[in-house]
């Protein structure tokens, strides 16, 4: 076994499906009061040791930490017992460096997320009650029961206080970010979620034929005596910092506005128009499947295009070798943009391998009830793992607002989207397009359906960084 | 819309490092065929030079479409050769041994890349000013449509 999984935060080696969840957000005033704080969360942080069958502990803890919170807490000497060049300043002159690469030391750049809008802006983040650099740590709890997370809440809650650690709550009623899962395992818009996960080997390098290489989420396995060939470069390097950081992760931390109503609207206006032959239901189910690249039901477009199929809705062993044309699944259909999967890359996108994220967020907000036009505030709080928030979180989304990596996308129009989560700013085709046998069918892009309320990059750290960030 | 690389770095003044200078000077015309035939390849470089300012700086100046770090993997891929001779000769470069991890050659590219004065034409801010006759038409599109109109490159 290659990962010891007592040292690996638990929620990167698997998603916890437990129905309550809250994200809270914290910043130290000073190295003391932080120290005092992950003291308190380190004895129940969640690893990755499996619980005794039919054991299902509560509350799951787990803990992520911004740069700006490394610093305050200990990075710096961290760094300086390594080695005496190795700094936490930008702008070094070599051999003097940060093993850090710049888009965790920086904020999140709008211009990489997309977030270019009036009323989705780092302005209008956090429903502008702090700035994202005030973000040092976050702290995530997963509960059966919601007496459960109020407990657990406010034992975070208390610690912070008694730590001397300030809370940064996003929402005007003083909750924490998170709520409640949906029914049926479903996300809102209405699809089943947790299907497409990366099936990682946790277990060897180079991993098995088929499975997921570690080294795209675990840091400190990749070195310069692997060779190229088969390294998969993150920061910070092996070479650089040793042990100091194996088992950690990054996190790209996205709260998502979705509306529902809107969406579902969407689907009333155009569903009639695109599908003349299909009952009105179907032809929205359709219409919604074209818009993902699998039907609400889970469903791959590439194995089922013209209806949903229970048993197949958990498949994930496709490809898209049968489907050049793209009329079983659109080219810029959710799904295809996320994971093109067999797909060749064109230039210069085919210098990398298709970038990965394991995906664990959860639902906010009230479900909503078909035939509502309501206001509620609901959405996603995304939480996006990877070892290199560039090369893996912010391509995916560079490709979402921009479908320029495939050959696929040479003949087509201009600017082209994933039609649920490009950025309006970005785009300067109003048409998603589905190929279709019978002729190409132009959808007016669905607009904006998704408001980003904030984004933060954290390291989730192993069990022996957090030990060495405490003592 | 195309973005601007003006990558800058300091010549080192010692004599083994200008001497290197006077070696890649006399190997570029034999080199520049390989970097224009990568450049063709990718589809994504509008314009490309490389410029000395006397023998104190060196600079790559283009204009490319697409995200930065696909467009410096891409040419770290295809012109490991060159780029090593290039860093080779700026001051404070980390070791050629380092600089081949993808992560260290990016950062280090997107250190020394000056960005431009003014303000971005585009919803990206970090662009700056850059001013493109064809707006914001990509390599790609731009040959699509001479192709089209039989002026074909």
């Amino acid at each position: 076994m290659v990962v010891d999984r007592e040292n690996v935060q638990g929620l990167i080696l698997r998603g916890y499906n437990y129905p309550f969840s809250r994200h809270l957000l914290f910043k130290f005033p000073d190295a003391a009061s932080g120290r005092s704080f992950l003291s308190w969360v380190r004895p129940q942080v969640t690893h990755g040791a499996t619980w005794p069958e039919g054991v299902k502990p509560e509350p799951l803890v787990n803990l992520g930490l911004t740069f700006a919170g490394l610093v305050t807490v200990a990075l710096g000497d961290l760094l300086a017992g390594v080695d005496a060049n190795l700094v936490v300043t930008k702008h070094n002159v070599y051999p003097v460096r940060n093993p850090f690469p710049p888009e965790f030391i920086d904020s999140p750049d709008p211009g990489s997320l997309g977030d270019l809008g009036a009323e989705d802006g780092p302005a209008s983040w956090w429903n502008g009650r702090f700035a994202t650099e005030e973000i040092h740590a976050s702290v995530h709890l997963y509960t059966q029961s919601e007496a459960a997370m109020d407990a657990a809440v406010a034992g975070a809650r208390g610690a912070a206080l008694a730590a001397g650690v300030v809370e940064l709550v996003p929402n005007h009623d003083g909750t924490p970010l998170g709520g409640a899962a949906l029914t049926n395992g479903r996300v809102h818009f209405g699809y089943v979620d947790g299907v497409g996960q990366p099936d990682v080997d946790w277990d060897a390098i180079p991993s098995a034929r088929g499975k997921v290489d570690l080294r795209h989420f675990l840091l400190g396995y990749n070195s310069a005596s692997i060779p190229p060939s088969a390294s998969i470069p993150s920061s910070p390097r092996w070479d650089d910092t040793h042990d100091l950081f194996r088992d950690c992760c990054y996190m790209g931390l996205r709260w998502l506005s979705q509306d529902v109503p809107g969406f579902e609207r969407y689907l009333d206006d155009n569903a009639p128009r695109i599908a003349p032959n299909r009952p009105a239901a179907e032809a929205r189910e359709w219409l919604a499947a074209k818009l993902v690249g699998r039907w609400r039901d889970g469903t791959p477009l590439a194995l089922s295009p013209e209806h949903r199929d229970p048993a197949l809705a958990e498949r994930n062993d496709f490809s898209y070798s049968a489907d050049v044309l793209g009329t079983r699944c659109p080219f810029s259909a959710h799904i295809r943009v996320a994971n093109p999967r067999d797909q060749p890359l064109g230039p210069p996108a085919d210098s990398g391998d298709v970038p990965r994220l394991l995906r664990r967020g959860s639902s906010y907000g009230p479900e909503w009830v078909e035939g509502q036009n309501d206001a509620e505030e609901r959405g996603l709080i995304g939480l996006f793992l990877c070892a290199s928030l560039d090369r893996q979180f912010l391509q995916i989304l560079r490709w979402m607002n921009t479908n320029d990596f495939s050959r696929v996308f040479d003949h087509e129009v201009p600017g082209r989207q994933d039609p649920l989560f490009g950025s309006d700013a970005m785009t300067r085709s109003k048409t998603f397009r589905i190929p279709d046998p019978g002729g190409d069918i132009e959808v007016p892009l669905p607009r904006p359906f998704v408001k980003s309320r904030g984004t933060a990059y954290l390291l989730l750290p192993s069990l022996s960084t957090l030990d060495k960030l405490i003592q | 819309m195309a973005h601007s690389l003006n990558l800058t770095l300091k010549i080192g003044q010692d004599p083994a490092t200008q001497k290197k200078l006077d070696e890649f000077v006399q190997l570029f015309p034999t080199v520049q065929g390989l970097i224009e035939r990568a450049m063709k390849e990718s589809e994504i470089l509008h314009f490309a030079r490389v410029v000395l300012i006397g023998r104190e700086y060196i600079q790559v100046l283009t204009e490319y479409d697409g995200d930065r770090r696909a467009y410096t993997k891409f040419f770290q891929d295809k012109l490991p050769q060159v780029f090593e001779l290039v860093f080779g000769l700026a001051e404070g470069a980390p070791p050629w041994a380092q600089l081949q991890d993808p992560d260290t050659f990016f950062n280090f590219s997107k250190d020394k890349d000056i960005k431009p004065l003014g303000q971005s034409l585009t919803a990206d801010k970090e662009d700056h000013f850059v001013f493109s006759a064809y707006g914001d038409l990509t390599v790609k599109e731009i040959k699509a449509a001479l192709s089209k109109a039989g002026l074909a490159v």
